[in-house]
């Protein structure tokens, strides 16, 4: 028995350590990328492992100058698209979850095969449409098109939630006399937050990371999000006059605001990860 | 009675018939709108062939009203003047014509040559009048109403520049030397002043004695001076245009939209100075309306170097054996011809499906049906109108864009040939460039070791990281545990790949200095910048390739499992390892299947990484399929091949959907 004890105790330990290695090396570029946000060039190639010695918080400045205007422009953008997704999936949710008419099975089934379809595959002919549209070069450019694809899921989604839903719950509530669109703001929507929650922590993760779509209809830098920024400004930093730090502090800036959203939501990012893989 | 009952059947049978009737007739209205259609999409181009054909590649053109008479300078050094389309003279010099200017009080026709002179025909037959030697390269030239002075601009060396003014005789009148190149120049109506653009974006007014008398700003480098109407115009190296007076008041401004990036070249205008258009290098052409609202681009596939306007149409040349007439009579209807186009192929599809609906309703037991359906959708038209949005949205941005990959897979789509009119069927020939070309096979190949190296990943270190936290004692631990494996997941796909791409960095990368500091120099690399290390550095990227979501839904398989057959076979004595191997690695498989399939198709259509990192380098290195597929839409704008490559990856992405399912049904 004790033998047994002594081996549990092993067991724990080296499995202790093997995360801790495991975490360590996964947090590398992360810890890579806060130290040299700190450093000047000089230190960066003089003594590269070392800690920097006065920390450089001007290199934060020069960043965030450059780039603040394009942080504004994605958190408004991607504020929008979320916001318009989670009514389009609520309102599409709540249609095929508790209405019955004619052809909806074949109408979920149009929307639920998007899933399958590739957004690579008409790549080419929504650059072009989007030049159609006339909505090139605007935020209709990326909000349209994140929306229409970022509420198939949310739809499917808030489906099976308000499906779980008693019916009794609307039927009475029919019976006195509320109407399907009351019905569908007074008690399906207050009883799906929780995946309307998970929708939009989702939506918010996938819409702040898109990089390539951005990046072709999006030509002025004055209205580009930030990754497309980013990378421009990588560009503008390396060489040259570069400031190798001031680089680091834009990618340490531009993780932020995922990094909290992370922090206070870390249960719901989670559940929407998950909820990707198995429901898709 | 009987005859009541037949005089009744008869009434119904003629309802039917005028029903029939109504229905045949609406699907011939649809008819008749499509052709409507057809006939004014085919007004909304403006732009067609002239006759003129110079046997070489053209330079410049003018042309005169009066005597309707165009005149095309060559690039094998000749000049040659077409009435009606008909050759009247031609005459032949030592250099190649670059500008053409008409005196219309003379009948003069003045033109500055490549070999630095200036020579100065009749109009009437090619007879040589004058000729001035300038000394040096012409860049632009005018002449004054009265025909009295010439102006032009010359350009010696990179940035020496002056102004000269020759009398008519051939005397220098003025000679102002700059330290800018100068890109338009023009007298002023009364031909005493001199207006001049250059290459700093200045537009510039000096008198007869070379004194600069007034300045305009604009903030790119001046292209192009023409006239226009009444007043002057410049175009910009941006492809903004301004229209102004003789003393500098800009009286419009404007600039083109340009998403194709062109070149801008030249500038022209009708003769009544309302319409602009503008021409590139690469043979885009921009046409802007009186109100400087872009009307109509299109690409000719040549470069334009000169518009001339004749009345209503302007003349157009370029670098090639063409003269083309853009006719603006059409241009001012080109927005009317697109919507009356477009209100006709509406008005057809409407009519045909009423027209197929009231034939159905025609036939009795369906008719029937169909009245009932009909009632019935009506009855749920507030579920309709609630998905109208989703659905709007779905076909506006995914299902239209789906039909066209599908169809234009099989076209030459392209930049230049952008509309339906222009493209063609050409069968299968794209996807056989893909075997031809090579980007394609060359892709194929490093995309398979993506996909098995990706496999390999997601199975190994995630299921181990998985595991381990599920062994853990101890909840809180095993929430911190896994909050910080997830953790790495809020640095955007973007930042981790450029990270990652300064830690390949030969220079200052991680690795590099790594290997530096450990003593083993003579490992150091330019790992993304060589070819036979430039793959293998794209797939070591993310190392320890804990993807979080893997990481999750395994974690989330071990915790289905449950603690009570793992102690039950604890307590028969398996060990650790076995109980792994044999109980638990077995009972996650549906997460394992997920993964793997997840990965498949998310490594086929990704390219983010490998466009940060390598941007498919070197040379074609580290190509994938759907990098190509981006190179061909967003640079080489060879959209049909794009789809068709698109085509290919989709039925990559089904096949292994497919094969997934019919695992899992079979394990099912």
């Amino acid at each position: 028995m004790k033998n047994k004890t002594r081996r549990e105790f092993r067991f724990g330990f080296i499995v202790q350590a093997a995360i801790i290695i495991l975490m360590l090396t996964a947090f590398i570029p992360v810890f890579l990328m806060i130290i040299l946000s700190f450093k000047t060039n000089a230190e960066v190639y003089s003594n590269f492992f070392a800690l920097p010695k006065t920390l450089k918080f001007s290199n934060y400045a020069s960043a965030f100058g450059l780039l603040s205007q394009n942080m504004l422009n994605t958190i408004c953008v991607v504020a929008i698209a979320v916001v318009l997704t989670l009514v389009l999936s609520v309102v599409g949710g709540y249609v095929f979850a508790r209405m019955e008419f004619p052809g909806k099975n074949f109408l979920y089934m149009i929307l639920i095969a998007l899933m399958m379809i590739p957004g690579i595959l008409y790549l080419a002919p929504n650059y072009t449409l989007i030049q159609e549209y006339g909505i090139y070069n605007t935020w209709w450019a990326l909000i349209l098109p994140w929306i229409s694809g970022g509420q198939v899921l949310g739809i499917l989604l808030c489906r099976n939630s308000i499906e779980a839903l008693p019916v009794d719950l609307f039927e009475a509530a029919k019976i006195e006399g509320c109407g399907e669109i009351r019905n569908l703001i007074y008690i399906a929507v207050p009883l799906a937050k929780p995946i309307l929650s998970t929708v939009a922590v989702m939506k918010m993760v996938d819409y702040y990371n898109d990089f390539i779509w951005p990046m072709m209809v999006i030509e002025s830098n004055r209205k580009q999000v930030i990754t497309v920024a980013v990378k421009v400004f990588t560009s503008s930093q390396t060489g040259g006059g570069g400031n190798i730090g001031a680089m680091f502090a834009g990618y340490v800036i531009a993780t932020l605001p995922i990094f909290i959203l992370f922090l206070f939501t870390s249960r719901l990012y989670m559940e929407g990860m998950t909820a990707g893989a198995v429901k898709g | 009675m009987k005859k009541g009952y037949s005089r009744m059947k008869k009434g119904k049978l003629s309802t039917n018939r005028i029903y029939l009737i109504i229905a045949v007739a609406v699907l011939i209205l649809g008819v008749g709108a499509l052709f409507g259609h057809h006939y004014y999409s085919g007004k909304t181009t403006g732009i067609e062939d002239s006759n003129i054909t110079t046997g070489a590649q053209n330079s410049c053109l003018a042309y005169d009203d009066d005597s309707r008479t165009l005149i095309v300078g060559t690039h094998d050094n000749s000049m040659i003047a077409f009435t009606d389309d008909q050759e009247i003279w031609r005459v032949q010099t030592t250099g190649a014509f670059s500008e053409i200017e008409i005196n219309h009080a003379q009948d003069t026709v003045y033109a500055g040559n490549e070999n630095n002179h200036i020579y100065e025909y009749s109009l009437k037959d090619g007879q040589l009048i004058n000729d001035i030697d300038a000394q040096r390269r012409i860049v632009a030239l005018d002449v004054s109403n009265d025909g009295s002075k010439i102006a032009i601009a010359t350009i010696t060396g990179t940035s020496k520049s002056n102004v000269l003014v020759y009398a008519d005789d051939g005397t220098e009148l003025l000679n102002v030397p700059y330290k800018v190149k100068i890109g338009g120049i023009a007298f002023t109506d009364d031909g005493e002043n001199i207006i001049i653009g250059n290459n700093r974006g200045e537009l510039i007014k000096i008198n007869a004695d070379g004194e600069e008398t007034a300045s305009y700003k604009t903030n790119y480098s001046v292209l192009q001076m023409i006239q226009c109407g009444e007043n002057h115009m410049v175009v910009c190296k941006n492809g903004g245009y301004y229209g102004f007076d003789d003393d500098l008041n800009i009286v419009r401004q404007a600039v083109i939209t340009n998403t194709a990036q062109a070149v801008i070249k030249s500038v022209g205008t009708d003769q009544n100075g309302e319409y602009v258009v503008i021409g590139s290098e690469e043979g885009h052409v921009f046409i802007m309306n009186g109100q400087d609202e872009q009307i109509y681009t299109t690409d000719v596939g040549a470069g334009i170097s000169s518009f001339a306007p004749a009345g209503q149409k302007i003349y157009m040349t370029g670098m090639g054996d063409f003269v083309q007439i853009i006719n603006v009579d059409d241009l001012s209807d080109i927005g009317t011809n697109t919507l009356l186009s477009k209100v006709f192929l509406y008005t057809a599809v409407i009519a045909f499906v009423l027209g197929a609906l009231m034939l159905i309703f025609n036939v009795p037991k369906v008719g029937t049906k169909m009245r009932r359906l009909a009632k019935n959708i009506w009855r749920h038209r507030i579920a309709y109108i609630l998905l109208l949005p989703i659905f709007l949205l779905i076909w506006l941005f995914n299902y239209r864009g789906i039909a066209i990959a599908f169809i234009r897979a099989f076209t030459n789509w392209s930049l230049t040939n952008n509309t339906v009119a222009k493209m063609d069927f050409i069968g299968l020939d794209n996807f056989r460039t893909m075997f031809t070309e090579g980007y394609f096979l060359v892709g194929m190949k490093n995309l398979v070791l993506l996909l098995v190296t990706g496999v390999i990943k997601v199975l190994t270190v995630p299921v181990l990281a998985a595991w381990l936290v599920y062994a853990v004692r101890g909840d809180r631990k095993k929430y911190i545990y896994r909050f910080l494996f997830v953790l790495p997941i809020v640095v955007p796909g973007v930042i981790s790949a450029l990270t990652w791409q300064k830690i390949y960095d030969p220079n200052i990368g991680l690795l590099n200095e790594f290997l530096g500091a450990i003593g083993l120099e003579n490992l150091q690399r330019v790992w993304l910048g060589n070819a036979d290390t430039a793959i293998w550095a794209v797939i070591f990227m993310g190392f320890p390739f804990i993807s979080a979501m893997a990481f999750l839904v395994y974690y989330g398989g071990f915790i289905g499992i449950g603690k009570e057959i793992e102690e039950s076979a604890s307590v028969d004595g398996a060990s650790k390892w076995s109980i792994f191997w044999k109980i638990q690695l077995p009972l996650i498989r549906p997460q394992i299947s997920i993964m793997i399939t997840l990965t498949l198709i998310g490594t086929m259509q990704d390219f983010n990484n490998i466009y940060i990192l390598t941007g498919g380098g070197p040379g074609t290195a580290t190509y994938v399929p759907a990098l190509e597929l981006y190179f061909n839409v967003a640079q080489f704008g060879r959209y049909g091949y794009a789809c068709a490559l698109g085509v290919v990856l989709f039925l990559f992405t089904m096949l292994i959907t497919m094969i997934n399912m019919k695992l899992t049904k079979e394990r099912g």
